[in-house]
């Protein structure tokens, strides 16, 4: 099942990205309309000819990659605007290597500054800025006049006035393409051929085509270059190299921009067309320039969203970096800083009493370990009371707890509850009423405490200022398989380093729902267990927090615990943690930050451990966002990059290795060491399950608002103790004629 | 070279890439050298008498009959254990031939084991363990590694005690000795002046002389808590002070006390439940304390002072004159980075500088 559905994702998975980016290559309409880069590969023919298409540049979402000039330039809505006022040429170059023979085209549309002075177009390319060759046309506002140039070697062989027969009028926009074909340059406007030399002259090779306006405003949109298709595989390779000349200079503002027509900017040109060849879309204006209107600068629907998802994307990786951070400090200071155990050495005191919850639902298989482990332990016997609850068990869980307490009547009082609500704090809640100690201790049924570990976890109590204590959980089913020897990675890592390095910084350590204590009277002054909440546990962490009251991780208070051993199990846990703790950051996030009851400190890290189970989601929006981003054309270097370490950094090798390692550092251990590279897998795994935790919690309500309890599975182990759980287990199978039911856990597994 | 070629190549390489780190991981995975759960402490490895238990077993195990023997017969005998630690058993009092003594002295040591009671000359180390069935008495200026006494231990002026020392009834130190490790006794510890320790536990530990105190004077009354300064909360049986306060002289409060920064205590203070500062704790004199005492900083408590609860520092505690803390029903735990231990002092339970 579990493979099926994997097969089903990455399936789904290669079908999308093939989806993508075939209709990234091949739709004609689809993305293309925003794609500022065509398929490198797209051919076309011009006057019979077959030619490779090398760039098409819409300038939509700015400049051409690499691309560069001087003098007065920008891109606004869609158009590439050149201006000149001093008779220098602005020049805007376009870093694309075609070689010999090529193709240039753009469409342009010319504005007058000052009228006096001939306002003039160039369509060039050159070899280098040496100027050893340079070839290209220029044509004259208002006029029907122009020149075509060619330089070979330094040598000029042409600089021809021509006659194009076409008014280049301001305000209208032209189709203007140059073309050199074995020696030959022709020039276009509009589609028709305004000038053909018949001389030919020596081959050379050109590579930086460019854009020129003097004494005026040039727009351009669409500019395109072709080469021809049999141009070495080698030379268009090395298109979109940096810019090459010192003289780069990005004038981002078009200082006056007063005597240009305001009309032109806000005509349906402006979204842009960009398909070749569409002579049919040029929109010539109507009436004569204005030249007293000031211009207007609008972006267009385009601009507005990439401005919203790049402020986005730099929201998300600021997020995913101060994730890093925090890993960071906390491991760091793990390895370097001075740590607190401030009630570890408390081991003579008066102490008070206790009770000890035991949440059980179907535990038959290992709740007798849990109550022999608590009946050794080292505590005045008169001051520890043990609660076993039988929450609602169809095995043979409360007839273990009777037998116990059959024989332990003034140390195990069992409570057997019949009904009510499903899941632990529901337990919790009315096991609670039979509580008269001031503190009680919950373990789940799985763990099995040592004898120092009540009095470890009881120690912190003394100080009047805890609401609640949490040991650390170790792994006892390490050996079963790959998940469950990541998960004790993991489990190192999360408290060996984080929960520590929380205690060390007076922070928020976690309390974790079980190898923990609470006060009863703190609790009680902050509502009690909340029945509504699928975390519990961190539900009262925060709200007692937010009542004052301090969380204490004692990493010395250790107490094993069987982890999941099967992907499905552990996906349905992390499943439902997340939503718990979605849950406590809905609930409690704002009032956090408002709280005048606990430090910044406090607030800062209990803010970012109440979003922890957001950082999958918002990481994998980042990479949505980015993507986006590329297709839209924001091709900033870096852009991406950035994202990649951060993400890397936040789940990969960096902080999480780091803080595992230093985990495994910590604890002695060597050769599990080898297997953190496996850990990404889990997080892998992980991320999935979290975001689409969070996802259905945004978007799916549940209609009956009740709480969703799903309880985790465990396999039996053997006990260590003195065998009075078997013993009793086989008094039940035995002596009382009562079969333990092997019971079909699926079937319980989700109850309400 | 063809482009599939190339293609091939370039992905086996960043497969490779990819898959390189995993294979220790794999070998890990197959060969499980490191596939155990991590230790857990599941005894209770912090009591002060762990190392004394498990020496006391040791020696009954390995030399119970030696002893018996030595006893009833009165003689010496030296030896070599297994792993070739030498030993030296005695019956009584001063061990009779000084030669061999003087190897349990040598850079190598042995281990000393008497049936009775012992007496260690002083200016002289004793590299390994001792042990006696009665008392040890240890002249001044020695050096002893360990040392199981099972009725009391007497150590001289100037001596050291490198690990632990336990006594089944008393301890007493003479001034000027540093005690490394544990020290611990089933009845009580008398320390004189200028003893440095690490940790001590007994139902009685006194240190240096008794001293006598006047109690001030005082006006006793009920702390209304509106009437401090910087009250946050009053609720769940406890003050919460956002800041700074002080309890005034005299006054008696049955609330838990909690201050989110210094907390001054005046002169007689009665409090029935537990206080904690985040910052410097100052209890003035002749404050009494039925719960405990914790601070994240420095705590000073004033001569005369009796604090019946645990008192914790994250720093160092500065116990003035004659205050007492614990009692003898009710043993309780002191621990700190450092203690520092006026005379007259009597603390019931354990004391703890982890310095």
């Amino acid at each position: 099942m579990e493979s099926t559905k994997v097969k089903v994702l990455a399936t789904t998975l290669v079908v999308m990205c093939v989806l993508i980016t075939a209709f990234r290559v091949y739709s004609p309409r689809g993305f293309q309309r925003y794609l500022p880069i065509r398929p490198a590969e797209q051919r076309i023919q011009v006057d019979g000819e077959n030619w490779k298409q090398l760039l098409s540049w819409n300038f939509i979402n700015g400049p051409c990659p690499s691309g560069w000039g001087w003098g007065d330039w920008r891109t606004t809505d869609g158009t590439l605007a050149l201006r000149n006022d001093d008779g220098v040429a602005t020049t805007y170059f376009t870093p694309v290597d075609h070689g010999g023979d090529f193709i240039l085209e753009t469409d342009v549309m010319l504005v007058p500054i000052d009228q006096a002075r001939p306002t003039e177009l160039h369509v060039n390319t050159r070899d280098s800025a040496r100027l050893t060759n340079e070839c290209g046309m220029a044509l004259f506002g208002g006029d029907h006049h122009g020149y075509l140039r060619n330089t070979v070697n330094g040598k000029h062989y042409l600089l021809e006035k021509i006659d194009t027969g076409i008014d280049f009028e301001f305000g209208s926009w032209y189709k203007v393409r140059l073309k050199y074909l074995a020696g030959r340059i022709s020039a276009f406007v509009n589609g028709t051929q305004v000038a053909a030399p018949t001389e030919r002259y020596p081959s050379t090779l050109y590579g930086e085509p460019h854009l020129a306006v003097t004494n005026g405003i040039a727009y351009f949109r669409n500019v395109k270059v072709y080469a021809k298709t049999g141009y070495p595989a080698d030379l268009t390779r090395r298109s979109f190299r940096s810019a090459t000349s010192g003289a780069t200079v990005h004038a981002q503002t078009l200082s006056a921009p007063g005597n240009w027509l305001a009309s032109a900017l806000t005509l349906p040109w402006s979204s842009g067309g960009s398909e070749a060849g569409e002579n049919e879309r040029l929109v010539q204006l109507a009436g004569p320039p204005h030249l007293a209107m000031t211009v207007p600068i609008l972006p267009s629907p385009q601009d507005r969203l990439v401005k919203v998802l790049k402020y986005v994307f730099y929201l998300i990786v600021f997020l995913v970096s101060v994730y890093v951070v925090r890993h960071y400090i906390f491991t760091i200071n793990r390895l370097c800083g001075r740590q607190r155990h401030p009630y570890l050495d408390i081991d003579t005191a008066r102490w008070p009493k206790v009770t000890v919850l035991i949440p059980a639902h179907n535990e038959e298989e290992v709740i007798g370990e849990i109550l022999e482990a608590l009946l050794e332990v080292d505590y005045p016997v008169g001051q520890l009371s043990i609660l076993p609850i039988d929450d609602r068990s169809r095995d043979a869980t409360g007839e273990i707890i009777d037998h116990f307490a059959a024989r332990f009547p003034d140390r195990i009082t069992p409570y057997h509850r019949k009904g009510g609500m499903a899941g632990k704090a529901a337990a919790l809640v009315d096991a609670m009423k039979l509580v008269d100690d001031d503190f009680v201790l919950v373990f789940d049924a799985d763990y099995i405490p040592g004898q120092g570990l009540v009095k470890q976890l009881m120690a912190p109590f003394f100080d009047p200022e805890v609401g609640s204590v949490m040991g650390r959980v170790v792994p006892h089913n390490v050996n079963a398989n790959l998940l469950t020897r990541m998960l004790d990675l993991e489990r190192s890592g999360g408290y060996q380093v984080d929960q520590q390095a929380r205690m060390n910084l007076r922070l928020v350590p976690q309390y974790g729902g079980t190898v923990g204590g609470i006060r009863v009277k703190a609790l009680e002054s902050v509502g009690g267990w909340r029945t509504d909440s699928l975390a519990e546990d961190t539900d009262a962490t925060y709200r007692l927090l937010l009542g004052g009251w301090k969380t204490v991780y004692q990493n010395r208070s250790e107490c094993y615990e069987q982890v999941p051993e099967s992907w499905r199990s552990r996906m349905s846990q992390i499943f439902r943690w997340a939503r718990g703790h979605n849950q406590t950051l809905m609930r409690y996030f704002f009032r956090l930050l408002g709280n005048r009851r606990t430090r910044f400190a406090e607030r800062l890290d209990g803010s970012m451990l109440l979003g922890i189970y957001w950082v999958s989601p918002v990481m994998l929006l980042g990479w949505l966002v980015g993507s986006i981003l590329w297709y839209l054309g924001v091709n900033k270097p870096g852009l991406i990059i950035i994202l990649a370490v951060t993400t890397y950094s936040a789940v990969g090798n960096f902080a999480i290795f780091f803080e595992i390692a230093t985990a495994a550092h910590i604890d002695g251990t060597r050769g599990r060491i080898k297997l953190l590279p496996f850990v990404f897998l889990g997080f892998l795994v992980s991320l999935v399950s979290v975001t689409r935790a969070t996802l259905t919690q945004v978007f799916v309500r549940r209609k009956s608002g009740k709480v969703e309890w799903e309880k985790t599975q465990h396999n039996g182990r053997p006990g260590n103790g003195n065998g009075v759980a078997e013993e009793i287990r086989n008094d039940i199978k035995n002596g009382n004629g009562i079969t333990i039911r092997k019971k079909n856990r699926q079937q319980d597994r989700r109850e309400e | 070279m063809s482009a599939i070629l190339v293609l091939v190549l370039f992905l086996l390489l960043t497969i490779g890439w990819i898959f390189l780190p995993f294979i220790p991981g794999v070998v890990e995975l197959r060969r499980k050298t490191d596939a155990w759960p991590l230790r857990v402490v599941h005894g209770s490895e912090v009591d002060i008498r762990h190392f004394a238990r498990g020496f006391r077993s040791f020696v009954e195990s390995n030399f119970g009959d030696l002893l018996e023997r030595c006893r009833a017969q009165g003689t010496e005998v030296e030896g070599e254990l297994g792993d070739g630690t030498r030993y030296l058993v005695v019956a009584d009092g001063e061990p009779d031939d000084s030669a061999v003594l003087d190897r349990a002295r040598d850079d190598e040591g042995a281990l000393v084991l008497a049936s009775g009671d012992l007496e260690l000359a002083g200016d002289a180390a004793y590299p390994l363990e001792i042990f006696t069935a009665g008392s040890l008495s240890l002249g001044a200026n020695a050096v002893v590694r360990a040392a199981l006494a099972e009725q009391s231990i007497s150590i001289g002026p100037g001596s050291t005690s490198i690990r632990w020392l336990h006594a089944a009834d008393t301890v007493e130190v003479a001034d000027d000795c540093q005690l490394y490790g544990r020290v611990s006794a089933n009845r009580s510890i008398v320390l004189g002046e200028g003893c440095a320790f690490e940790r001590l536990h007994a139902p009685r530990i006194e240190f240096g002389s008794p001293v006598q105190l006047e109690a001030p004077e005082v006006r006793e009354h009920d702390v209304d808590p509106k009437s401090l300064r910087n009250l946050a909360a009053e609720e769940a049986g406890r003050w919460l002070f956002r800041k700074r306060t002080k309890i005034p002289a005299g006054g008696r409060v049955e609330q838990d006390i909690v201050v989110r920064g210094k907390l001054t205590i005046g002169d007689g203070v009665r409090i029935t439940g537990n206080i904690k500062s985040h910052d410097e704790m100052e209890l003035g004199r002749d404050v009494e304390i039925l719960g405990s005492v914790t601070s994240e900083s420095d705590i000073r408590v004033g001569q005369g002072s009796r604090i019946r609860g645990t008192l914790i520092s994250e720093e160092k505690v500065y116990l003035g004159d004659g205050c007492t803390v614990g009692t003898a029903e009710d043993p309780t735990t002191i621990c700190a980075r450092g203690v520092d231990v006026a005379s007259g002092v009597v603390v019931h339970g354990t004391v703890w500088g982890r310095g």
